[in-house]
């Protein structure tokens, strides 16, 4: 409040300062100055001092078909709320729970050791020169981010409608938290990636500087398709479903599990068109390849990605104002 | 005058029944009718209005009639059907006291939670967390899960927060009526105290009293149409006259419960004491009923073992009491004395409240209190035992 301009004098909350007095005199002869429920209160006789003024803002006009806020102003009041609800969501994510936040390292390891044993132990499955579990890990890595986020952005309008239908706020938060907060996962798969590079005898180097670039790619896509879905979802249910499939048939499809060079001649367009798989031999090429990842192909999809975000948080704002009335 | 709030021509209608997805509605460059073919409900019917700032407004009207889908197209949670509303500045709706609440987070998390999606920054919060956190009244249970509050709790901390946002209008939807006599006189005093700082407020309420109190300007809603915008007198009045329910003549009591005394004020549990209340009766009030309470501070309370999780002010009320209510309907002053004999109390400080309703209302229209001590240590808790020594003899057969 102290960091806002007073109103000048002669400003409406001046003008203000005269009316209520008559009409407290006014009032008194009508219920007898006695007469207060409150005790102790008397509001209206209190003196007005203006602290601040709303006139200095701009008109924000709601209409059955316009937008509600210039973009800017949006993004301005989205950041620190959209910070707060992915903290949220970790916070709530193990809660009360014993091992607490220890369980984003405990999951990855889990599944990292079923898998290393069957996969290495069953069946003799190539890593392309690389050790099998190295390059399977660097996959799982990225894919569980994708799969938590999208799964959890696409319900998550619809879970939290009880929230968006009592305050205003700007909605793309409640589907892009769920990227930020399932970054916390994927760092401590992260980790572990890193610590079975050395343990594996694969070993750093500097290229590993590079990684950045493709999670940022992936996180890209990953924003739009939760932002996406997760608006869809609000009118389309079915779209959960559809997403979850959808989910399961990129895993077979994407070269999570085994090489991008296991896929034939033929069909080698697929890896340069699929941005999962962009990202994930991205990421095993500068952590375990100690090469510098597909620059142009990253540079592509991290445009693409972009530009898909940028649309579907235009979406998003076409039909928040229908939102509302079927959540 | 300037206005912060302008609303022209707005209709907002609601779709009755259900159907089975909203596939169409999903479509971006499809006109949305949000209305389909089917059978429909106006809310808000060609309504237009104008708060100038610094104003505080009161809405008042029956059930249904359109009241909170107005606070919520001006809060810009619902879109109109037609027309336009425009608003200038920060909007606080309290449409609902701890929205965004989760019952596994405690009381801080939640705090910060609930500022940010109110619109306040991290630096903001920072500033004013303090503030906050005294005027919900509940520093001792900041760290603890929110699921282990009370209704009173919540409502005392949601209320807390909303009130903090530096907002330029607030929005306030019956939210009064939640907690006790001392958070709704809070929350009044809270409101004046925005609204003298120049804080546009718009206030639902049926608590009619609280809308004389607070409100410079009422507004009266039937049927989606506003049916009268003038001083809160005349609005009320004639609202009031409408409704049978408010008795005792629009909104004003005609009894006022004075000063309570307690002799003496520090109580010796071992003898009796007597309670003293000047009561004023203008005009009768046959429906008028008194109750005395007893409430323990919370300390006590926790002190004697009760756990945060009842600290609630119901179950914070150790005694009830019913008083004889015959007086009135008799118009005078008068002294109402009760002797109180032997009665156990632990060592602390206590409140004693007389309350006044007025049947069948459960608000209270008017209090007095007052505060009385029991000299001691208040002792920790400690299960209690029974002093028993046992024995056990065998029983010879014969």
């Amino acid at each position: 409040m102290e960091d806002r301009a007073p109103s000048a004098a002669g400003s409406p909350g001046a003008e203000n300062d005269a009316a209520p007095d008559a009409q407290a005199t006014e009032e008194e002869a009508v219920w007898g100055a006695e007469d207060e429920l409150v005790k102790g209160l008397d509001l209206r006789r209190r003196e007005r001092q203006v602290r601040h003024s709303a006139v200095s803002h701009r008109w924000i006009v709601r209409t059955p078909d316009s937008d509600q806020l210039a973009a800017s102003t949006r993004w301005r009041t989205s950041w620190p709320l959209l910070k707060m609800w992915s903290v949220r969501q970790v916070q709530l994510r193990y809660r009360q729970s014993v091992l607490g936040l220890s369980w984003t390292i405990v999951q990855p390891v889990a599944i990292m050791a079923i898998y290393g044993f069957v996969l290495t132990a069953f069946l003799d499955v190539s890593g392309d020169g690389l050790p099998y579990l190295c390059m399977a890990w660097a996959g799982l890595t990225v894919w569980q981010y994708v799969g938590g986020a999208v799964q959890q952005g696409t319900v998550s309008l619809r879970n939290d409608s009880w929230i968006v239908s009592k305050v205003w706020f700007p909605r793309e938060i409640v589907p892009l938290a769920p990227v930020l907060a399932s970054l916390i996962d994927l760092a401590a798969a992260g980790v572990i990636l890193f610590a079975l590079a050395i343990v594996q005898g694969v070993g750093i180097s500097y290229h590993a500087i590079a990684l950045p670039v493709p999670i940022v790619v992936l996180m890209l896509w990953v924003a739009a398709a939760c932002v996406f879905t997760g608006t869809v979802t609000v009118f389309f249910r079915d779209m959960a479903t559809i997403v979850a499939l959808g989910l399961r048939l990129a895993f077979i499809a994407t070269p999570v599990m085994y090489t991008a060079n296991l896929i034939p001649e033929q069909y080698r367009w697929v890896n340069a068109a699929n941005p999962l798989t962009v990202v994930i031999e991205g990421v095993r090429r500068c952590v375990l390849g100690h090469t510098w990842p597909d620059w142009p192909l990253l540079a592509f999809h991290g445009t693409v990605g972009a530009v898909l975000l940028l649309l579907s948080l235009k979406y998003l704002r076409t039909v928040e104002r229908r939102m509302i009335d079927v959540v | 005058m300037a206005e912060v709030v302008r609303l022209e021509n707005v209709v907002k209608r609601y779709r009755l029944g259900t159907e089975r997805s909203n596939f169409r509605a999903a479509i971006p460059w499809r006109r949305h009718d949000p209305l389909g073919t089917g059978k429909t409900i106006t809310a808000v019917d060609d309504f237009s209005m104008e708060v100038d700032e610094g104003e505080a407004l009161g809405i008042i009207g029956d059930n249904g009639v359109g009241k909170s889908t107005l606070m919520k197209l001006i809060a810009g949670v619902v879109a109109p059907t037609e027309g336009r509303v425009m608003t200038r500045g920060r909007v606080a709706s309290i449409i609902e006291l701890g929205v965004g609440f989760h019952d596994d987070l405690t009381g801080n998390e939640n705090l910060e939670f609930t500022a940010a999606l109110m619109g306040m920054s991290r630096s903001e919060l920072r500033r004013r967390r303090d503030e906050i956190i005294d005027f919900s009244g509940i520093s001792y249970a900041m760290d603890t899960p929110v699921k282990r509050y009370s209704s009173g709790m919540l409502a005392r901390l949601g209320f807390a927060v909303a009130t903090h946002v530096d907002a330029d209008i607030v929005l306030v939807d019956e939210v009064l009526s939640v907690g006790d006599i001392d958070f709704q006189r809070l929350s009044l005093e809270r409101l004046a105290e925005l609204n003298a700082d120049g804080v546009t407020t718009v206030l639902i309420s049926h608590n009619l009293a609280a809308i004389v109190h607070l409100c410079t300007r009422v507004m009266r809603l039937d049927d989606g149409h506003m049916v009268a915008d003038d001083t809160p007198e005349n609005v009320i009045v004639d609202y009031a006259g409408s409704m049978t329910v408010i008795t005792a003549g629009v909104g004003r009591i005609p009894v006022k419960l004075h000063e309570m005394t307690v002799e003496p004020q520090v109580l010796d549990p071992a003898k009796p004491f007597t309670i003293e209340v000047e009561i004023e009766v203008e005009r009768a009030m046959p429906k008028g009923r008194l109750q005395l309470l007893l409430r323990p501070t919370p300390e006590l309370l926790e002190a004697s073992g009760n756990d945060l999780e009842i600290l609630d002010y119901e179950s914070a009320v150790l005694i009830r009491h019913p008083v004889p209510s015959d007086l009135l309907e008799y118009p005078g002053r008068w002294t109402l004395r009760g002797s109180v004999g032997q009665f156990p109390m632990f060592p602390g400080t206590y409140t004693f409240d007389l309350l006044l309703f007025e049947e069948p209302h459960e608000m209270p229209l008017d209090y007095a209190s007052f505060e009385v001590e029991v000299p001691g240590i208040t002792p920790k808790h400690e299960p209690l035992s029974l002093p028993v020594r046992w024995g056990v003899d065998r029983i010879e057969e014969e």
